[in-house]
């Protein structure tokens, strides 16, 4: 059964029903096919975990077929170790801001739309093996992810729609040009990842530094990789609270798989060679954007950009070179996207009562709210990193694994922490502590419908902080194996 | 070579013919069933591209004034489907209807004729005449309005343009003939490599490519395109900017790639440089448009920038001249397509301004996706017909190692990428002033529906395409 196309495609089942059968002005049935599509995927990546071996790190649940052979494109599908957690975080995520979803009824049918259209993309970008293939989904994600910001957003959000999507468009354009420079570097001429992973690592030395630097680009826009963050900001703070969970917990997380499936392993010369500044950037993000973060007033700007502040954990931890580097890398990828997922959720519980985001507005609703606050906490302490929960663990391996290579940088990324728990402790005083601002005295308490599309990111905070090997035994092999690729043999 | 033969050779091109006549006539005769003669012309149309199957087989013509080779066979393609576009585009253009009809449609098919002997010719005379009856046809339809002082302005610019430019491209060849002794495009490429390099050669070079630089609104030749675009009847700024840049195309192909052998004469850089200024400057021209006609008027420019890069690679890389056919195929169905939304929605709001197409995406849901589908596919984002002919040409870059290329073409589709989006900004994103549907006539449906189609399957299932234009073999 292929079901790696099912799952991808399910959502444009969704889609293609909505749009053709259902009348616009039918909320309730639009929502309810929407929400339920976006659940499908859910149950078949649950399939997919199940049937995946993760001590095999070959690939697995391959689908192969000839599309434009003429071009020597295939359609063809397959996944590994670093490929199943991303198709479960997207599945979860995507139904949990289906469910943040549900008061949209503005253009309704056209939400529900551009949503699914959104998961076909995320889907097929994390399980594609061709490089052709994959592009085509990568920018598939691009086009809704315009309107669904440029429609449903803020007051700015005609600007945050198009800087997103161009910004977005360059590093596209960039990565392009790098496959193609793949593809016409080998014999034969080849997109398919399989085939080209133990081919590329000969290339001339040049070519795969400068190549590198072209898909790089691509990536380090979408992570965000400061200084092309600045996209970043006026994009979430504008977007509506699901696309901003979407945004944070899958679209970033597609910049930093694409440096683990094709930037790396498939360029090891150029990652070899770019290392350090890659390690660089990263502190800088680490430690710049924790500085920023600390400077806003706004709570959802505030979680952006601490939102770009761990995603330096993951350049660092790659720049390491190591197992464990590599492994916390990777663990940052998942659990920055289920906690910044969680605080984007937690911003929108607050902003759908209060309509501010001013930080400064708020205090004392601990008293009000207390449910709430205690979620805001445990999520809030998942971002700064205590252990038990599953930040600490991804950002602990990152160090750890980065610091025989650049102890330096290591320790000045520490500092970013510091900051990180400078602000987020600050940001819960301000809102959850003091007297009670006297405007929100009638606040209700989070819904049972809000509650219940935080506990499954709470469930897996936990889960992942107190046990981590229940993702780093599914990743490692595949990581190990990758290292070996780009020439640092591991013990399995 | 017999009768029979001649006839065979251009069979399509007599039924078209005697199609045009058939519709002059029934005008001048019938003038009560003027409702018939568009659905008349279409039919021509229709059995004419019917026939090119039958009539593709290789063969050189009328002692060499024309062959038919997969490249004409393919280039007529293209030119009949627009025409027949453009037709449908007409019948429901409001401005257009009932107002000489008959003329109107019968110079749109001897358009088509013209067009059909453009891409077959390979005698300098042949390219002049068919050139001319192409072009006579073009300046008479653009003026059709002739009520409206914009359209007639817009004809005597293009006319007084073209006659200048046709000038030229008749005294290039002339000089080539004096150099060369011949007007048989393989003749001039003998003679050429015989002789070398000469200031003459280079001259009558520079002339023919003002003449059909003209033609593909190459910049610095464009400043005719905007204005003429813009004051034409729309369904004939779509066949401008496409039929019309077609031919234009295939006897740039054909004059190039035939008759200036590189060895003798290296034209590439010059044509580097004139088709990086062409998307550069149409693309940043276009950003500041605030009327749809211009913006894809300078878009048009832009667009032709980018299948000059197939023509300028052409010699370099196996993948340059299918890649200009891809793209040409790709930007015909969504740059008509785009024109058909354009006409829908200036028949109900009589406007062209982009500003008047905010809050579209209510008044008129399926016009509104569709136009957006096509500017889409324009910013060249997959899975649709833009982003193959895109991925084509910069897969043409790079396998020439022209990197630079390349690096200018990713540029120019992020500038092209922001006016694009402002058009779908104006729809989708901003709120209008009325709420009041918008119907689209039956005509500009099946147009929409086909150039919908055609940018979609090109997308997603570009395989017969490529297969197709990775055969054309030309004169090498």
């Amino acid at each position: 059964m292929p079901l790696l196309t099912i799952t991808t495609f399910t959502p444009l089942v969704g889609l293609l029903l909505i749009l053709l059968f259902v009348d616009g002005r039918r909320v309730n049935t639009v929502r309810w096919m929407g929400v339920i599509f976006s659940f499908l995927p859910l149950l078949l990546s649950a399939a997919i975990v199940a049937v995946h071996q993760p001590s095999n790190p070959d690939f697995q649940l391959v689908e192969r077929l000839s599309w434009i052979p003429a071009l020597g494109i295939e359609y063809h599908l397959g996944v590994d170790g670093i490929s199943v957690p991303m198709v479960v975080l997207t599945a979860l995520l995507s139904f949990v801001a289906a469910l943040g979803s549900w008061n949209i009824t503005d253009r309704a049918k056209e939400y529900w739309i551009f949503f699914l259209l959104l998961q076909v993309g995320m889907f097929g970008t994390f399980v594609s093996l061709d490089l052709f293939l994959f592009y085509v989904f990568w920018e598939i994600v691009l086009v809704p992810m315009y309107f669904l910001i440029g429609i449903w957003g803020g007051p700015r959000r005609e600007y945050s729609a198009i800087k997103f999507f161009l910004f977005t468009l360059v590093g596209s354009v960039a990565m392009l040009i790098g496959f193609l420079a793949i593809y016409f570097a080998v014999e034969p001429h080849t997109f398919s990842i399989p085939v080209l992973l133990g081919r590329t690592g000969s290339l001339p030395h040049t070519l795969q530094s400068v190549v590198f630097l072209a898909i790089f680009l691509g990536f380090a826009i979408k992570v965000p990789v400061v200084p092309f963050h600045t996209w970043l900001p006026d994009a979430h703070v504008e977007a509506p609270t699901p696309i901003s969970v979407i945004l944070a917990g899958v679209l970033l997380k597609m910049g930093t798989y694409g440096f683990f499936r094709i930037g790396f392993p498939l360029l090891p010369e150029g990652a070899r060679q770019w290392s350090f500044a890659f390690a660089v950037l990263g502190v800088i993000g680490i430690v710049y954007t924790a500085y920023v973060a600390m400077a806003q007033r706004d709570f959802k700007k505030l979680v952006a950009y601490s939102s770009v502040s761990h995603m330096g954990f993951v350049l660092l931890g790659m720049a390491g070179f190591t197992l464990v580097g590599f492994s916390g890398a990777y663990f940052m990828t998942v659990s920055h996207g289920v906690l910044s997922g969680a605080m984007f959720l937690c911003v929108g519980v607050l902003y759908d009562r209060t309509h501010t985001r001013d930080l400064d507005a708020f205090g004392g609703l601990m008293a009000r709210m207390p449910i709430y606050g205690g979620m805001l906490i445990l999520f809030s302490c998942g971002a700064l990193g205590l252990p038990g929960l599953s930040g600490f663990v991804a950002e602990f391996l990152s160090l750890l694994g980065a610091f025989g290579r650049h102890p330096w940088l290591v320790g000045i990324s520490v500092l970013g922490i510091v900051i990180t728990a400078a602000f987020m402790l600050l940001m819960m005083r301000r809102v959850l502590m003091g007297p009670l601002n006297e405007r929100w005295a009638n606040l209700s308490d989070i819904s049972a419908r809000e509650l219940w599309s935080l506990i499954p990111l709470a469930v897996a905070t936990i889960a992942l902080g107190v046990f981590p090997p229940l993702l780093m035994h599914i990743t490692d092999p595949t990581l190990a194996r990758m290292l070996g690729i780009i020439g640092f043999e591991v013990a399995p | 070579m017999s009768y029979a033969e001649y006839l065979a050779a251009i069979g399509p091109e007599i039924a078209l013919t005697i199609a045009a006549l058939l519709v002059m006539s029934i005008d001048a005769l019938w003038p009560r069933s003027v409702r018939a003669i568009p659905w008349i012309g279409i039919a021509g149309l229709l059995v004419t591209l019917a026939m090119l199957p039958m009539f593709r087989a290789e063969r050189v013509a009328f002692s060499g004034l024309l062959v038919i080779d997969p490249l004409a066979v393919l280039f007529k393609v293209i030119a009949l489907i627009s025409v027949i576009l453009v037709a449908l585009l007409s019948i429901s253009h409001r401005p257009l209807r009932g107002f000489h009809e008959g003329e109107y449609h019968t110079l749109l098919l001897f358009f088509a004729v013209g067009l059909m002997f453009l891409v077959g010719a390979a005698h300098l005379l042949m390219i002049y005449l068919a050139l001319e009856m192409v072009s006579l046809a073009a300046y008479l339809l653009t003026g059709h309005l002739k009520l409206d002082p914009r359209s007639s302005e817009a004809a005597l610019k293009y006319y007084l343009f073209g006659a200048l430019c046709s000038g030229l491209f008749l005294y290039g060849a002339s000089i080539l003939f004096g150099l060369t002794g011949t007007l048989h495009l393989d003749g001039i490429a003998e003679a050429v490599r015989a002789s070398g390099l000469s200031a003459a050669l280079l001259a009558a070079l520079v002339l023919m490519l003002i003449g059909l630089g003209f033609k593909i609104a190459m910049v610095p030749f464009h400043l005719w395109a905007p204005d003429a675009y813009e004051g034409a009847p729309t369904p004939i700024t779509a066949l401008l900017s496409v039929a019309s840049k077609a031919g234009g195309f295939a006897v740039l192909l054909r004059v190039l790639a035939v008759a200036f052998p590189l060895e003798a004469l290296d034209w590439q850089p010059m044509l580097w440089v004139l088709c990086v200024v062409t998307m550069s400057l149409g693309n940043v021209i276009a950003v500041r448009q605030g009327n749809i006609k211009r913006l894809l008027a300078y878009s048009s420019i832009a667009q032709a920038g980018y299948v000059l890069v197939g023509v300028v690679l052409m010699r370099q890389t196996p993948a340059g001249l299918p890649s200009a056919m891809i793209y040409l195929i790709a930007y015909l169905f969504m740059n008509i397509g785009a024109f058909a939304v354009v006409i829908v929605v200036s028949n109900a709001l009589g406007s062209d301004k982009i500003e008047d197409y905010r809050g579209l995406a209510r008044r008129a849901p399926l016009a509104s996706a569709s136009l957006a589908v096509f500017l889409v596919s324009l910013t060249g984002i997959p899975p649709l017909a833009g982003f193959i002919g895109k991925f084509y040409l910069f897969a043409a870059t790079i396998d020439a190692h022209a990197y630079w290329l390349a690096v200018i073409m990713g540029v120019n589709s992020v500038v092209a990428a922001f006016y694009y989006f402002r058009v779908v900004r104006a729809m989708y994103l901003d709120a209008g002033k009325s709420e009041e549907p918008i119907g689209t006539a039956r005509p500009l449906q099946v147009a929409v529906g086909v150039t919908l189609l055609g940018t979609f399957v090109i997308g997603v299932w570009p395989q017969p395409f490529l297969l197709f234009a990775a055969a054309l073999p030309l004169g090498f």
